[in-house]
């Protein structure tokens, strides 16, 4: 029986360090989807780096997000590029627009509106590299921001940083207390001299400000459930690292994070890049197709995975 | 589960073991096994954030709920307590039986000279005799015949049971020794088929 929810999702896909395959993933995953009969649009974010359609075999996109920014259309939809894969289109990102690379707060919340609007049972916005404002704008429009990391030390810091930040941006946008809006531009440097290292002591800190306050931070974070998929793992060690990271958070920021699932390393991801060619038609019936198959079925059904990677 | 923004050390027992109230007997244990290799000095992922004072805090903290929990009475006690009904219960001692001990990768290095190996009959009769244990003990404790243990140890194929037996015994033989029970089925019968088992 099909378990799927009738619903709309929107998956942001983030990961704090460079060259991880977040947009690879994106793609793939979006081509996963729609093999399952959804339909799905996969955007390109990456203001000023994109390249996302490339990963889908689309050389030379007719429209991008540039054309919807810059030339003040209306619609967000004449923007849509097919893939020529059924059921899947693609919104091209602004190539070669340093302009864009910093987008003003007006800039991002008109993307997100039109991309909240169209019309698909998945969308899947590849967002760029780094913990600039936007890029957390985009990963908190829903509460299904999707985190990408690799099993590397200074990819997972990255994954935890990236978390620690996100909570501050979403209470910073809800905060107006001016003296609640300072402590949290406090805690942003992690080394602070007020000893706020956790998101944790922050609201310990928030609730003798204002007690009010701390309790609508509080509840504001209640159904932040970001995912997690590891990428490029060699073996079940290290694909076994996604339990310790959900552990983490659970123990740590006191947040509920669902993993998804890993996707092995394989060098023919390297080669199906370096050929501009979707890795699913090249390679079909691979590990690594099979993995992101997996993770596409559980975010199909909502679920994530208990203590077992299958 | 829901973001509860609670830190480890505000977190009840269920919390501290990432389970339901409800969770059966096997996901307490699970949860307890996976955890209890998680929190270890040098994990990956966990001392980004952790110091290893703090592991070791959790470390003991993981093992304290998993004592009260996997006990019926006390896990009672303990839910008293949680609806501010009861005292604290004292957590139970550590349970000397072989069944409750984990072994870490370094004490497996110890045992086999490698933490990274496929699981085969000798390999489980080294874990075995490195924990001092002899048959009788395990078959007590397990319910597992000791000529069943006997056959999974030399790897005899005429002996051994149907599939179906043979992966109970061999999860439960595992657990016994403190190991993970789904590698080393997994390992064991992919190499026994390698010899001929075929009793599908």
């Amino acid at each position: 029986m099909d378990k799927e929810k009738k619903e709309r999702y929107l998956w942001a896909i983030a990961g704090g360090k460079g060259g991880i395959g977040k947009s690879f993933v994106a793609a793939n995953l979006g081509i996963a989807l729609s093999e399952r009969g959804k339909k799905v649009i996969v955007v390109d974010a990456d203001l000023g780096g994109a390249n996302l359609h490339t990963f889908l075999g689309v050389s030379q996109p007719p429209m991008s997000l540039d054309d919807f920014i810059r030339e003040g259309m209306r619609s967000i939809k004449g923007v849509l590029t097919e893939t020529g894969i059924p059921n899947l289109h693609v919104i091209a990102g602004a190539q070669d627009m340093l302009a864009l690379s910093n987008p003003k707060q007006s800039q991002t919340q008109k993307i997100i509106k039109h991309i909240c609007s169209l019309d698909a049972d998945h969308i899947i916005i590849d967002l760029p590299t780094g913990m600039a404002p936007h890029v957390f704008d985009f990963f908190l429009i829903s509460d299904n921001g999707i985190l990408l990391c690799t099993p590397e030390p200074t990819s997972l810091e990255n994954a935890y940083q990236f978390i620690r930040g996100a909570f501050l941006h979403r209470w910073m946008n809800m905060a107006t207390n001016k003296e609640v809006r300072k402590l949290i531009e406090v805690a942003m440097d992690a080394n602070n001299a007020e000893g706020i290292r956790t998101p944790l002591d922050l609201l310990a800190r928030v609730d003798k400000v204002d007690r009010e306050t701390g309790k609508m931070l509080k509840k504001g974070l209640q159904d932040f459930r970001p995912r997690l998929i590891l990428n490029q793992t060699r073996n079940r060690k290290e694909a076994e690292l996604g339990f310790a990271v959900r552990s983490v958070c659970r123990k740590y920021f006191g947040l509920e994070l669902c993993y998804l699932g890993h996707i092995l390393y394989d060098h023919n991801v390297y080669l199906a890049v370096q050929r501009e060619q979707p890795f699913f038609q090249d390679y079909p019936g691979s590990d690594v197709t099979e993995c992101i198959r997996e993770i596409a079925s559980r975010i199909s059904d909502g679920r994530g995975l208990a203590w077992s990677l299958s | 589960m829901v973001t509860q923004l609670k830190s480890w050390r505000e977190q009840d027992y269920y919390e501290i073991l990432e389970i339901s109230p409800r969770a059966t007997e096997e996901e307490v244990r699970v949860a307890y096994e996976k955890l209890h290799t998680i929190y270890t000095p040098n994990s990956p992922g966990i001392t980004v954030l952790f110091t290893s004072k703090e592991v070791k805090e959790i470390h003991d903290k993981i093992e304290e709920a998993y004592r009260v929990l996997r006990d019926p009475r006390s896990q009672r006690d303990y839910d008293l307590v949680l609806r501010g009904e009861g005292a604290m219960p004292p957590a139970p001692p550590p349970s000397a039986t072989v069944t409750h001990r984990i072994l870490s990768p370094k004490e497996i290095n110890e045992a086999l000279g490698d933490a990274e190996i496929a699981w085969s009959g000798e390999q489980l009769r080294n874990i075995r005799k490195h924990l001092s244990l002899e048959f009788d003990e395990v078959a007590a404790q397990t319910k597992v015949g000791k000529h069943n243990l006997k056959a999974i140890e030399e790897e005899d194929i005429e002996a051994l049971p149907a599939p179906v037996y043979l992966k109970g015994f061999l999860r439960t033989y595992a657990k016994a020794l403190g190991l993970d029970p789904h590698r080393v089925t997994e390992d064991y019968i992919e190499g026994i088929k390698g010899k001929g088992y075929q009793k599908d």
